[in-house]
């Protein structure tokens, strides 16, 4: 699909196998696997561990850890990964995970998961966790776990592979990755202007604080790095916004140190029918955005 | 009220002068004390608890409604005003940017499920593209642009069996109102409703007979919302050691397969009425697309993915349930009527 990275189609993917769905299997759902936390970030025999999302099933009373890769894959990554795989209780004990029981059946194992084959990487670890391929053909997505890499819980092994019976898949769960080597300037750029419109018609005056805990759904959870570079992005996106004439809308206000935005018009339908071009101009400019522009 | 309920009787003519009791049901996210900044209030007469007598002024002219809000969800306006006036009135209520007010949305279904509710006695069928898409959307993408059906009498039901039976034309038989004869226990009523919870009693014998109908009507469009609201809504929650997330969207899926996705969201997504949707959209595939905006009504965030067969409704955490039927109800009123949406129980 365009204008989304492979990132975030397959977090979206992993959480909509979760979700009942007309459009979308709900292979885990009928496992009973929820969304039990997205973006984890623990600390786990003194090293920092952050994949992307964890499922939990009470029914099994089993959790998958996942990580979503692109073809890149690290060796103290694995090693820290394989640990977890080996010692899942502590997800329990440390409250990372709070969707299960905390009895002694309680398992969870670690999965990648990528578009690229992974089996072909030389940084694979010989070892007993899944790996999994979204596989595409003409029609679908064929999810797959890959030879010799399966999920020990076999009701779980079983549901592989699943097959989508679709190309289009959900993309909402988790809108936009940006921070990332597969950034989603569109779809960051699309979900701030969405809260620019949003928080404008809540309230007279905000801050670029306001529209990225309104755009952001993890923004709370977010590290002080990443918040600059967002802070950055959205305000390279209102000064776009300004330029192109937009400020009919909006307009910028000094208040105090901090730059603050009003609403000047509740008139949107000038603004809509600008909003596309505006779109492609501050993509291309957040593209070319340097590292050195929010440090 | 008096007047039409003791004068009214079935099939009887109205005298001079008299007029029918309208009835609207509306969604409110507010109190009755916000009204005053939508509409000119001139005079306020408490006539019973959460019963008000309220004058309301509209180009120089004076029009009296009673407001129900004992369910401070869904209001209840009656009035004897005349019929276009009324209209004008709610409409003015229920227009503007963030006014927390909006019509109760009624899906092809639950209107259907009323005519099941008495002796099915009329159906209008108002087909309206027209209103929301171009000229050159309609004549080179759609069947018709505008269909306007109206029966009354004995053939009624044949008359809408047979449209309906018909393949080429049932994806276009949008219902605007469905009329029926109630009876309950001796006492009846004759009720007109709309795709947008407006009653109209032309005759009966129980006024209370026609407070159970709006109720009845109204209980099972709450139930609607508000399993929508419970099922239906995205909310992320910030744990010890990430984010949390909960809801699924809402699939609508159409009969009446989108040719050109990209051209539909021009016509659709335009911050005008009656869908008033503001968004920006994304390419994900030449037939698959992604909107994200907001809801003028209510100023609520909404994402929609859509491709020919289907559209995926993303609602907000706060989100009104009733952004979601209003998008459902107006692609039935105005693309689609057979397009069917799914919610949880």
């Amino acid at each position: 699909m365009e204008n989304v990275s492979n990132h975030t189609l397959q977090i979206n993917a992993w959480i909509g196998l979760c979700q009942l769905d007309r459009t979308f299997p709900d292979s885990l759902r009928n496992l009973g696997y929820t969304v039990d936390i997205i973006d984890p970030d623990f600390v786990h025999e003194g090293t920092k561990v952050n994949p992307d999302l964890i499922l939990t099933s009470r029914a099994h009373n089993h959790s998958i850890v996942i990580d979503c890769k692109s073809k890149t894959l690290d060796e103290e990554q694995n090693e820290k990964y394989e640990a977890i795989h080996h010692s899942p209780t502590f997800l329990l004990t440390r409250g990372v995970v709070s969707s299960a029981e905390s009895t002694e059946d309680y398992d969870a194992e670690f999965a990648y998961s990528s578009f690229a084959d992974l089996s072909v990487n030389p940084f694979l670890p010989d070892n007993d966790f899944a790996v999994v391929h979204f596989d595409e053909d003409a029609n679908q997505y064929i999810v797959r776990t890959i030879e010799d890499y399966e999920f020990n819980l076999d009701e779980l092994q079983s549901t592989f592979p699943i097959f989508t019976g679709t190309r289009r898949l959900p993309t909402e769960y988790y809108p936009f990755d940006v921070g990332t080597n597969e950034d989603d300037y569109r779809q960051f750029t699309i979900s701030i202007l969405q809260s620019t419109v949003h928080v404008a018609l809540a309230q007279d005056t905000f801050d670029v604080d306001d529209l990225l805990e309104d755009a952001h759904p993890l923004w709370v959870d977010l590290d002080a790095n990443l918040k600059n570079e967002l802070r950055s992005h959205t305000k390279t996106i209102l000064s776009e916004y300004q330029q192109q004439g937009l400020d009919e809308h909006i307009q910028k206000i000094q208040a105090g140190s901090t730059d603050e935005w009003k609403v000047v018009s509740k008139s949107l339908q000038a603004l809509q029918r600008k909003v596309d071009e505006f779109v492609d101009d501050v993509q291309t400019k957040l593209e070319q955005t340097s590292l050195d522009d929010f440090e | 009220m008096e007047g039409t309920y003791d004068e009214l009787s079935e099939d009887q003519e109205l005298q001079p002068g008299q007029t029918m009791l309208k009835t609207f049901l509306i969604e409110s996210n507010v109190s009755p004390a916000d009204l005053r900044e939508r509409v000119d209030i001139t005079q306020t007469r408490e006539v019973d608890f959460n019963l008000e007598e309220l004058v309301i002024r509209r180009n120089g002219t004076n029009y009296t409604f009673f407001l129900d809000h004992e369910d401070s969800r869904f209001w209840t306006l009656y009035t004897l005003e005349e019929s276009e006036d009324a209209k004008k009135v709610v409409a003015d209520m229920v227009s503007g940017v963030r006014n927390g007010l909006d019509y109760t949305w009624m899906p092809v279904e639950q209107q259907r499920d009323v005519m099941e509710m008495g002796e099915f006695r009329d159906v209008g069928v108002s087909y309206d593209a027209d209103d929301v898409f171009s000229e050159d959307y309609i004549e080179d993408r759609l069947a018709f642009g505008d269909l306007s059906v109206r029966s009354s009498g004995r053939g009624t039901g044949t008359l809408f069996d047979i449209l309906d039976s018909h393949e080429e034309l049932s994806s276009f038989l949008s219902l605007s109102s469905v009329g029926i004869k109630r009876e309950v226990n001796g006492s009846f009523v004759l009720e007109r409703v709309t795709h947008n919870g407006r009653f109209t009693t032309s005759g009966g014998d129980s006024i209370q007979l026609h407070l159970d109908t709006v109720a009845e009507i109204k209980n099972r469009y709450s139930t609607l919302l508000q399993r929508i609201e419970e099922n239906h809504r995205l909310s992320y929650e910030s744990r010890d050691h990430g984010t949390g997330m909960d809801g699924t969207p809402l699939v609508i899926e159409l009969d009446n397969e989108i040719e050109n996705v990209r051209e539909f969201i021009e016509n659709t997504i335009t911050a005008k009425n009656p869908l008033r949707l503001w968004g920006a959209k994304t390419k994900l595939d030449d037939q698959y697309w992604k909107v994200k905006g907001i809801d003028l009504h209510n100023n609520d965030k909404y994402t929609i993915e859509i491709c020919p067969e289907w559209l995926r409704l993303y609602l907000g955490n706060e989100a009104c349930g009733n952004t979601a039927l209003r998008i459902y109800s107006n692609l039935q009123r105005h693309y689609d009527s057979n397009a069917t949406m799914e919610v949880q129980e």
